[in-house]
């Protein structure tokens, strides 16, 4: 019948009558079939009263009382509590008065002498839907003002985040190196797809002396706003160092050091450094459990392979427990290649917690070998669905080709 | 008034005299625009295509009693406001009928047009009171979701 539903909680109806008997009947009437609760009385006063201590949803009432008339009670009950539909019983004299005051007061309805019992219940049973209706229209408008503030205020809250997001994000590109790295003996490539607006993964390049680099790859523990601030320090511990001339397992020591004491209680790096001495023909290794890196040629006389080397991650360990790791040197000629990269390469293409096997990058880059490095990279990162689909987690690529 | 469109108010009697007196009415004392309607058939059809607010109407008819009408009527427009004009004979099967076929009133021949007036009155707020209600919660129901979704962008944002 109706598609709203109405409050639950049984009515609470005032029948005011000067007669006790109209009021007992109507009680009777009323008490038998329905639950509302009910408050006969026959003065005014009373009635006028009891509006005051209780919450009235409808009330019937005469109009000839001696102590007052209908409708002046009706008036006054105006006063005391707006918005109670309300019934007058008429005698066919007084039905004129009603009929003027309807506005006034804000009658309901009236009902002439002698009422149907039926017609009776069914006008107090509309006034007090009536009454319920305006009720929760009411509350829905509270409500909606509020929901709506709500929803503005957030709203305010979301831009304002997002613009410090995005000068977070700016900071944070600003660490990487600008522009193209060239140099005379090596070229570097570098790609970087972060997951979200900011990420823990950082590359860089560092020139020690004119052939002699200093390069890192690394990914700070972690997601968002905090692994983005330990980039920071990182790039801070890695300039010093390569500045002061570190290299290798000293750099390393040295980075740990300080990581430790700046990094916060529960960040820790993962990184993998070079050392590349042009002068000598050589690359060293200074392994921070970062992925290995894969070493191959444009052509096809060295194979393609892993350079297995593990270490201890870096800010997690006090510098007595460091251990120097294993550190190689070996040969790094013209036409040779070092690919470095971060985990979230080996995450794109499995579910997440799965990490692919570190072959399958090796053996992509045997079919890759001979392309020039944008193309490789853009390919490589193809290849591990880099572009169609969500990243579980940041990826950084860098190249280094020895002309 | 809603939206500045009159409220529209339908009346059904076989007796013109009836319906006519009605109208005139109405017309002389308040906006309504009036439809008036002799067979219950016709009123049916017309009905599809106009959505009235309160529909009064007859309960004895040769073709269709008012009874039958609103539960036809109570498909096609469930939330006109529904009055039946009954004589004292009949009033039972109104009583009965007052939840089958949702009907908000009924009117007992003959009836003061006072009366009348008022409860079409009535009638015309408890639809509006419905309506407003209704709107309310699908806008709530949207702001909801809004907050929702600039809550979901948010968390997004420092994943």
């Amino acid at each position: 019948m109706d598609n709203v539903n109405v409050a639950t909680a049984p009515a609470s109806v005032m029948i005011l009558d000067d007669e006790e008997m109209v009021t007992r009947s109507i009680v009777n009437l009323l008490d038998m079939e329905t639950d509302y609760r009910l408050f006969p009385i026959q003065s005014p006063r009373g009635a006028l009263d009891v509006a005051r201590r209780e919450h009235l949803d409808c009330v019937v009432t005469d109009f000839m009382m001696p102590e007052m008339d209908g409708l002046a009670f009706l008036r006054e009950l105006k006063q005391v509590s707006p918005g109670i539909p309300s019934i007058l019983l008429t005698g066919y004299a007084d039905k004129q008065s009603a009929i003027q005051a309807i506005n006034d007061v804000g009658l309901y309805q009236y009902l002439e002498k002698p009422w149907d019992n039926d017609h009776l219940k069914m006008v107090i049973r509309n006034a007090v839907k009536h009454r319920s209706l305006e009720q929760m229209l009411s509350e829905r408008l509270h409500e909606l003002d509020r929901a709506m503030r709500d929803r503005d205020s957030f709203r305010e809250t979301a831009e304002r985040l997002e613009a410090e997001l995005e000068l977070a994000e700016e900071v944070q590109r600003s660490i990487f190196p600008r522009g193209p790295l060239d140099d005379p003996q090596f070229q570097f490539f570098h790609r970087y797809y972060p997951t979200g607006r900011l990420g823990g993964d950082f590359f860089d390049v560092a020139m020690l002396k004119p052939g002699f680099f200093n390069a890192i790859v690394a990914d700070v523990a972690g997601h968002g706003v905090a692994a983005a601030l330990g980039t920071m320090l990182v790039k801070v511990v890695f300039t010093d160092a390569s500045q002061r001339g570190a290299c290798c397992d000293g750099m390393l020591a040295e980075m740990n050091a300080r990581l430790s004491k700046l990094l916060y209680d529960q960040q820790y790096v993962t990184a993998f450094a070079l050392s590349i001495n042009g002068a000598k023909q050589q690359i060293t290794a200074a392994p921070a459990g970062g992925p290995h890196p894969i070493l191959f040629a444009r052509n096809g006389d060295r194979p393609v392979e892993e350079w297995a080397l593990n270490g201890l991650p870096l800010g997690a360990f006090q510098p007595f427990v460091f251990r120097h790791p294993d550190i190689q040197t070996r040969p790094f000629r013209p036409g040779e290649r070092i690919l470095l990269y971060t985990d979230g390469l080996l995450d794109t293409e499995v579910d997440i917690g799965e990490s692919a096997d570190p072959k399958e990058i090796v053996r992509t880059i045997e079919e890759l070998r001979h392309l020039d490095g944008d193309e490789l990279l853009d390919r490589l990162a193809e290849s591990r669905g880099i572009g169609t689909r969500t990243l579980p987690d940041d990826v950084n690529l860098l190249l280094i080709e020895y002309r | 008034m809603s939206d500045n469109q009159p409220y529209v108010v339908a009346v059904i009697d076989d007796e013109p005299m009836v319906t006519q007196s009605i109208k005139n009415f109405l017309a002389l004392e308040t906006d309504y625009e009036v439809l008036v309607f002799n067979s219950p058939r016709e009123a049916i059809d017309s009905l599809r295509d106009k959505q009235a607010d309160v529909v009064i109407s007859d309960y004895l008819m040769p073709d269709l009693n008012g009874i039958e009408l609103f539960l036809q009527l109570k498909e096609i427009q469930p939330h006109a406001t529904r009055i039946l004009l009954t004589g004292y004979a009949d009033k039972e099967n109104a009583i009965k009928a007052i939840n089958d076929v949702g009907l908000y009133q009924y009117i007992e021949k003959p009836w003061e047009n006072e009366d009348l007036k008022l409860v079409i009155r009535n009638g015309i707020e408890k639809r509006m009171l419905m309506k407003r209600l209704a709107e309310k919660v699908a806008e709530l129901d949207k702001a909801s979701a809004d907050l929702k979704g600039v809550y979901a962008d948010l968390l997004k944002a420092f994943k």
